[in-house]
């Protein structure tokens, strides 16, 4: 059993946690950060074989339940249309994300003033503003500075390519005169502090060999390890412990043996996301937390939200060069994203561009669509879809539900025999109308760009990956988990910092706005540090 | 044998190199070969030897296609063999379409090159973009909505 304690003990070394550490690192205090998964080596990732398209559906796919790694935790999510996905090394799920890396818009913190649905945030777009910029300084986000969507902002870098798969798209939405511009992402187009830039390589969702994606293992970790932070990996947290004042006092552990450790800390940040968090929260039960450490709102594990997404393709008449590029980060679009109540639902979406798909997926896309025959007309087949499909996803911005929920599961467990999360989700009347609109206007503009047919999947099963609200923000203790700088109502030294804060979900990708608030959480910490538990 | 010992014999493998053909065949038209020219046997076999399973659809379907493919008329021997052994054609599509396409001979006549997309990745131009005149036009999107609201609910 160690003995020490650490000044800042973070749970989790994914994209809040590596942003909170680096930001922390300048006090000189002792911080350590515990991460279940391990580092990455670059030569590992699929990207440098042959067989990558396959390997999405192995070792690195996208969900914890069908990678059989170690370090992921299985969840139970047999309850919901959509399927969790995420990945526990350092980087957490930024080493797989696509780094579509936009912000979220101001009257996505005013819903309920604005639309009289959901809640407000307890802070908003100005008071998040200069941790967004800081934020692109650090994660190194390529993009171009005029998108009348947002108020004017800066990026580091010049936007990646839009590549002859962008353009086409793009005139497709000039047709229909609807907005769209080129996606801000976090991938570095060009050399930028130490990365190389971009070689549109197109395998973002399995990770960036090259480095040009900001996974934070290659953006944030270095400079906090550098400046003193420590890490541990393969470390799982099983709960957080409470001392006899009603702080929490340190975790229960176990390490890359399985060997059961404790860890003491004067200060406890969680950092595992909507899932990860509300899971420890509801395992570190005690006679004064039965229902769950920091629960006395009873919230910890309501409010789930995903982004409800669609997947639209279409296929085009000549090559589109769509294996070139980043995956997801080509161009965007929010002629849907504020709400018009003509369209049937409140707030509204994003269309986000897809580069084409690798030549496995198109064969077995093809297969599965009888485009791509055996026999005779097998390679005719084939040809008239290879690289000639492009399309987009649509995040649909989910309300928080106290139905929508994370439990732990009664009998699931992972490998170190701790419960693991069962996932309760139902789409709304709201998201499935809103997903209905967006099909058919990706739709209708995939025609515009001279697609000439178009398939969809809503919702799309797999695309749980941005995990949202569990341990919501809000001034009132009877009504949220943590106040409005990330410290729980229950436990004044306890400090959520990843999407479970969320009040709402935007429709946009979710990381840049968990990083933005971690930053922020840091920052009024360390100017708080004289009175941090008052 | 155990599982590890497990090979097809080379009559196996000669058949399943002529059903390969078969399922993707050879063609001058795009400059591909077949996929039983092209080796994709040889990552069905490791297949086999994975999933035992697999062997019980395939291995009886092969010895059918042999005695099939015995027939003057292909056209007719390869319907003959979907109705005496449905399930062998859709279980080794799957495979076949996998180890076709992700085989660098193929991947060159694709124009990627012939090699991984790592380390060498695609060049792309910067993109011209007058083409967002349009959208500049258009003006503002976003709508203002004021300072976070004291209860924060």
């Amino acid at each position: 059993m160690s003995e020490e304690t650490v000044d800042v003990l973070i749970i989790g070394a994914g994209a809040a946690g590596a942003a909170f550490a680096w930001s922390m690192a300048d006090t000189k205090m002792n911080i350590l950060c515990l991460e279940q998964g391990d580092w990455v080596k670059h030569d590992d990732y699929p990207g440098v074989g042959d067989d990558w398209e396959m390997r999405q559906f192995g070792d690195f796919g996208l969900s914890p339940n069908g990678r059989g790694r170690r370090e992921d935790y299985p969840v139970n999510d047999s309850q919901s249309p959509i399927k969790t996905s995420m990945f526990n090394a350092v980087g957490g799920s930024t080493i797989l994300y696509a780094a579509h890396f936009p912000r979220m818009h101001p009257s996505d913190f005013r819903v309920r003033t604005l639309d009289g649905v959901a809640d407000d945030w307890p802070l908003d777009y100005a008071q998040l503003e200069p941790y967004y910029e800081v934020n692109a300084r650090m994660m190194g986000v390529s993009g171009l500075a005029g998108d009348p969507a947002y108020p004017p902002k800066q990026l580091p870098l010049p936007p990646l390519p839009l590549g002859l798969l962008g353009e086409t798209l793009a005139a497709g939405f000039n047709k229909l005169g609807w907005h769209w511009w080129p996606s801000d992402s976090a991938i570095a187009s060009q050399d930028y502090e130490g990365r190389t830039g971009c070689i549109n390589a197109g395998t973002c969702l399995v990770g960036c060999p090259h480095g040009a994606k900001a996974s934070t293992d290659v953006t944030y970790w270095p400079l906090a390890l550098r400046q003193g932070v420590r890490l541990k990996t393969r470390c799982r947290v099983r709960e957080i412990t409470l001392g006899g004042n009603g702080m929490a006092d340190g975790v229960i552990y176990y390490d890359e043996e399985g060997v059961e450790r404790r860890q003491r800390a004067e200060v406890v940040v969680i950092a595992c996301n909507g899932i990860g968090t509300p899971r420890i929260l509801l395992n570190s039960r005690s006679a004064q937390f039965p229902d769950g450490l920091a629960n006395r709102s009873g919230l910890v594990g309501k409010r789930l939200m995903f982004h409800p997404y669609a997947l639209v393709r279409g296929v085009f008449p000549d090559p589109l060069d769509g294996y070139k590029g980043a995956t997801g980060c080509c161009i965007i679009s929010q002629e849907f994203y504020e709400t018009d109540r003509e369209r049937g639902f409140v707030r509204g979406y994003s269309f986000e561009m897809l580069r084409g798909m690798g030549p496995v997926f198109t064969a077995l896309s093809g297969m599965s669509s009888g485009h791509v025959p055996w026999g005779d007309g097998h390679h005719d087949g084939y040809q008239s879809l290879w690289d000639r499909t492009a399309g987009m996803v649509v995040i649909c911005e989910d309300l928080p539900e106290e139905c929508n929920r994370v439990t732990l599961d009664p009998d699931l467990t992972d490998a170190d025999g701790i419960p693991a999360p069962k996932i309760n989700y139902r789409l709304s009347d709201n998201s499935s109308r809103m997903l209905e609109h967006s099909v058919a206007r990706a739709s209708e503009v995939l025609h515009a760009a001279g697609a000439r047919e178009c398939t969809s999947e809503a919702p799309l099963k797999p695309a749980g990956w941005h995990l949202m609200g569990t341990a919501r923000m809000g001034t009132d203790p009877n009504t949220s988990v943590v106040n409005e700088w990330g410290r729980c109502h229950d436990v004044r030294n306890l400090f959520i910092i990843d999407g479970s804060i969320f009040v709402t979900s935007g429709g946009v990708n979710p990381t840049n706005t968990i990083q933005a608030l971690s930053l922020h959480i840091a920052d009024t910490m360390k100017r708080n540090l004289a009175n941090l538990f008052d | 044998m155990t599982d590890s010992d497990y090979r097809l014999s080379d009559e196996q493998r000669r058949h399943l190199a002529g059903l390969l053909d078969c399922i993707i065949p050879p063609s001058t038209k795009y400059d591909l070969p077949g996929a039983g020219e092209l080796g994709v046997g040889a990552f069905i076999e490791a297949e086999l030897l994975r999933n035992p399973q697999l062997r019980l659809v395939v291995e009886p379907g092969l010895a059918l296609f042999a005695a099939q493919s015995r027939e003057p008329d292909s056209g007719t021997a390869m319907q003959r063999l979907q109705a005496d052994a449905p399930a062998l054609i859709p279980t080794l599509l799957f495979h076949a379409y996998v180890a076709y396409y992700q085989n660098p001979r193929i991947t060159q006549v694709l124009g990627l090159g012939g090699r991984p997309p790592h380390p060498g990745g695609y060049p792309m131009a910067a993109s011209d973009l007058s083409i967002l005149d349009p959208v500049r036009r258009r003006g503002k999107l976003y709508r203002d909505a004021g300072s976070a609201t004291p209860e924060g609910k």
